[in-house]
């Protein structure tokens, strides 16, 4: 308890709170950028964080971090365009409310449900790190493997209209993604005899194609913006009384998304791309009317937001207890301990507990900044948006767009790549094939792939090598939940329901 | 300006068409780099084919609007343009007046375009365009494009 | 085998050497403008993190403005492709190269897009030898104890380690070699998962870098150290030369320009690169790293060696 205050009076210096206001203003903005990710804004902020001491330069990394999480809701919510992979599931709710004129309400839902988020995640990270940690060791390959296929059970809620389309989507998805080297094998696949498609698809790079190009495209193609003004702007304020009475009138929607959201990202390489998605598939699946979500529904942001925000905090727990990067951009948080030798371990929490409890708590306000912040630089990004005419807004979201992509790796060949898939993506979304099942192929393939050869090697000394695969006893709970999952879906009662919607 | 297509076949024929040009380049590869795209070219070419299937035997024409479709065709190229400029020629000069054009031409199907119109929009141009170059490549230090201008 | 290899290298000198004839001395203007440090893997790396320790140095040294850039992909080529094909070689684009990515994907892929003597190296200027690691509570406790069990049950032990035909893999392929056991590799992308791997016991043992194994501190025990001498992080890990196996090698990291860049350019920037080792060294040999200094001839000399020592394994 000692370390505890002391920590905490070590963070709330006025100094180290102009950091973590600086951080998440920062984070906020590149955030809201498509292409700029998480890992990113960190990996630039890294020479500075050389000039300060150890605890300083952690919570300005923390900070950046919360903030670029968070801000990639707005261009979910008014571009549908999911600024980070973490908030692909914002864009599903987020966006149809945006069209309807209630985009600053669900700015606000958003930013509540963000605060929600962090702070929960940053009170288990200071409770529960020991236990939470022992958990993530159980996720070896095999129960990797069944995780992603967990996964791909999401295509059912996530394919609007068809079933098959959503798999076909899925599929191609799982394709993109073994371009380029092999995780496992090392060789290079489906180059096409061309050495740069060596690199890959990058998730990101797909994501901004399939998102926001057919975005773009649609507005060219009816000649206005998708976007309706708002009639309460101004005269309602921030709305925030009644967006949290959003946010808590469904108290189990919330503290199921955290529950969510903390689980997955104790878990090393699911990351925060699949804890929204699967938050919000939950979410939808629970609810009382389905078929509102995808329409407009605020419960959707709710869920993909708290949940996004809990990963956070939630990926330190492998990290600080045992030096195991839960989310890429942990690893940058890594480097820096390394680098002023503090060793993750439970002895960072004994022996550096001012240190390592300081940078938790800082989380946690820099969390709670999120609302001021958030609110005041949503309504600023609304108003930009809203009244830039939509002649001038499409070409400034293409610059945006491809000077991202190119930021993403130094690479022009990842801009061809995302004009192209976004011009496919826009012809085939004719056809019924969406974005959503797509990218989730995407996310799920690299895990599944390596989860699944890893295992089978590491059967080699059995008669079927496979058989490695449902060894575990945790592997075959993961396996009676995808029966469980599936067998749900298939529910004559819920078939119907789901057809007339 | 409406068609009617059997979204099943059309798609189930591109999820065909797609395995197929990956079977074919699959190349030379290792048990541990082959399984797992030979299991998705697999699960790809089942879910596809029971799509024909489906577009043949219980497969309804879905009515598509074709309203808009120069408009769409005209972005289209303007991308391709875009990415051949940024390679070979250079971002700043290929994205200021083509970031122009698109404005113009948006702006023209709400009527006539003034000379006011276009000044308006090359300045907007060059100040987006040099805005966002600048934040980029000196606040966020990206490098900068590898082509014979800015 | 060695008479390729002794060709090629008579190749590169006369590489070196025609480059010393054909371009002016142009040292006098350099630099002149903001110098391009190119990483080709993710941020948060060693290469990535060592690069962001270089950077200020190298300001404050040379007194323009140096920016580090990722460009990841493929392992490296990608990067190291772009840059053989693209920049300009005059010292203000350098890049980080690693061996053996670069000795090695050229010879395994059908076209990684780059070659191993398209680079001039400017140095070497830090390596981590591999270790092989198990975990605290396992019953191996010698090299010994593992290479017994690997003898009773082949391919019962499994040991994780960064990637195919990288640097962990060929040391485990050399293991097996010497000892003539059957070891299941279980390739990981990247050294970042490895920790999980081996504290979640989904691997028997993991062959990885010295950094992994000071940075897991008393979770693990480190079996043997691929160095020519113990190392002072790890003062308790025995060599594998002490236990009588042959085997030195290690991930080593350097930076180099394109070919064709003025020799007197490559030797400034190799004296600055030498120097910052002695303040990064204050740093990095803690975590585990050795710094070194190898350049010019030596440079080319040691991709040569690990040539001869891995090249059976590679084709």
């Amino acid at each position: 308890m000692d370390i505890l205050i002391a920590a905490a009076l070590a963070v709330l210096q006025p100094h180290m709170l102009i950091i973590i206001l600086l951080g998440v203003t920062a984070g906020l903005f590149v955030g809201a950028l498509p292409g700029l990710t998480a890992t990113m804004a960190l990996a630039l902020m890294l020479p500075f964080t050389f000039t300060l001491d150890a605890l300083e330069g952690l919570v300005a990394l923390g900070a950046v971090y919360m903030g670029t999480i968070y801000g990639g809701a707005f261009t979910a919510i008014l571009l549908n365009t999911p600024g980070t992979p973490s908030s692909i599931a914002t864009t599903f709710d987020g966006h149809p409310m945006a069209k309807q004129g209630r985009a600053l309400e669900a700015i606000s839902v958003a930013t509540i449900a963000s605060v929600v988020g962090g702070v929960v995640g940053v009170t288990f990270l200071l409770i529960a790190a020991p236990p939470l940690a022992q958990l993530a060791l159980k996720f070896g390959p095999a129960e990797m493997f069944w995780v992603a296929i967990l996964g791909l059970t999401l295509i059912g809620s996530l394919a609007t209209g068809s079933l098959l389309k959503g798999l076909l989507g899925g599929a191609i998805g799982l394709l993109i993604g073994t371009i380029g080297i092999s995780p496992i094998g090392g060789e290079s696949r489906f180059t096409f005899g061309w050495p740069p498609l060596q690199a890959g698809v990058s998730l990101i790079v797909a994501l901004i194609g399939l998102f926001v190009i057919p975005e773009l495209l649609q507005m060219i193609r009816r000649g206005q913006a998708s976007l309706e003004p708002s009639d309460t702007i101004g005269n309602t304020g921030f709305q925030f009384m009644s967006a949290l009475r959003t946010v808590l009138s469904k108290p189990v929607n919330l503290v199921r998304s955290c529950a969510i959201g903390q689980v997955i990202a104790v878990i090393p390489g699911a990351g925060g791309s699949i804890t929204s998605l699967v938050a919000y598939n939950e979410a939808r699946r629970w609810s009382k009317t389905p078929e509102t979500f995808g329409k407009g529904n605020p419960e959707g942001i709710v869920a993909s937001e708290s949940s996004n925000n809990v990963m956070v905090a939630g990926s330190m727990v492998p990290l600080l207890t045992l030096g195991i990067p839960g989310a890429p951009p942990d690893a940058i948080i890594l480097g820096v301990m390394l680098l002023h030798g503090l060793r993750p371990g439970l002895d960072l929490f004994t022996q550096t507990g001012v240190l390592a409890n300081g940078f938790i708590i800082s989380m946690g306000l820099a969390a709670l900044m999120l609302a001021p912040i958030g609110l005041l630089g949503g309504r600023l990004i609304y108003r930009v948006i809203i009244r830039t005419p939509h002649y001038f807004l499409v070409p400034t979201i293409l610059i945006v767009t491809i000077l991202g992509t190119y930021a993403l790796r130094n690479n022009v060949i990842d801009v061809a790549i995302m004009l192209g898939l976004g011009v496919v993506g826009f012809l085939i979304r004719g056809l019924g094939l969406h974005a959503a099942p797509i990218v989730l192929g995407l996310i799920l393939g690299t895990i599944a792939e390596q989860g699944y050869v890893q295992s089978v090697l590491g059967g080699m000394a059995l008669d079927i090598p496979q058989l490695r695969l449902v060894a575990n006893p945790l592997s075959q709970v993961l396996i009676a939940l995808i029966v469980l999952v599936i067998v749900w879906a298939a529910w004559p009662k819920r078939f119907s329901r789901k057809k007339q919607g | 300006m409406y068609i009617r297509i059997n979204t099943e076949l059309l798609s189930g024929l591109l999820g065909l068409a797609l395995a197929a040009i990956f079977w074919f380049n699959i190349g030379d590869l290792g048990f541990l780099s082959a399984v797992f795209p030979n299991s998705v070219l697999l699960f790809l070419a089942v879910v596809s084919g029971l799509l024909v299937l489906v577009g043949l035997f219980a497969g309804e024409p879905v009515t598509i609007d074709m309203r808009g479709v120069i408009p769409v065709v005209f972005g289209i190229a303007l991308l391709a343009i875009w990415w051949l400029g940024i390679r070979h020629v250079g971002f700043v000069t290929t994205s200021v007046p083509l970031f122009a054009i698109l404005a113009l031409v948006l702006k023209r199907r709400q009527g006539p375009l003034s000379l006011r119109d276009v000044i308006t929009a090359v300045v907007v141009a060059c100040v987006v365009v040099g805005g966002f170059f600048w934040v980029f490549s000196e606040l966020l230090g990206i490098r900068p494009f590898r082509a014979p201008f800015p | 085998m060695s008479e390729i290899f002794s060709t090629r290298r008579t190749a590169l000198a006369g590489v070196m050497a025609a480059c010393i004839v054909a371009v002016p001395a142009m040292a006098q203007d350099f630099p002149s403008r903001a110098i391009e440090y190119i990483i080709p893997f993710n941020p948060g790396g060693e290469s990535d993190v060592t690069a962001r320790l270089q950077e200020p140095l190298m300001e404050e040294a040379l007194g323009i403005s140096v920016n580090v850039r990722h460009q990841p992909g493929g392992g490296g080529a990608v990067a190291w492709a772009d840059f053989q094909a693209n920049a300009e070689p005059d010292g203000h684009e350098i890049i980080g190269i690693n061996i053996p990515h670069i000795v090695a994907q050229p010879i395994q892929r059908a076209d990684a897009g780059y070659t191993t003597e398209g680079f001039d190296i400017i140095t070497w200027f830090h390596m981590t030898p591999h270790v092989v690691v198990v975990r605290e509570d396992s019953p191996f406790q010698t090299l010994d104890d593992m290479i017994e069990f690997a003898r009773e049950n082949p391919q019962s032990l499994t040991v994780g380690g960064s990637g195919t035909f990288s640097g962990n893999h060929l040391e485990a392929l050399r293991l097996q070699e010497l000892t003539d056991v059957q070891i299941t590799y279980i390739p990981f992308t990247g050294t970042g998962p490895l920790p999980a791997a081996i504290l979640g016991g989904h691997v028997g043992a993991v062959i990885s870098n010295s950094t992994l194994g000071v940075e897991m501190g008393d979770n693990v025990r480190v079996l043997a150290v691929a160095s020519e001498e113990r190392l002072e992080t790890l003062p308790d890990a025995p060599t594998f030369r002490e236990l009588g196996l042959d085997i030195v090698g290690g991930t080593y990291r350097g930076v180099a320009v394109p070919n064709g860049t003025a020799p007197e350019i490559i030797e400034v920037l190799a004296d600055l690169f030498t120097e910052m080792n002695q303040t990064l060294g204050e740093r990095q040999v803690p975590m585990g790293f050795q710094m070194t200094d190898i350049r010019g001839e030596d440079a080319i000399d040691l991709m040569v060696r690990l040539r001869e020592q891995y090249g059976d394994f590679l084709n």
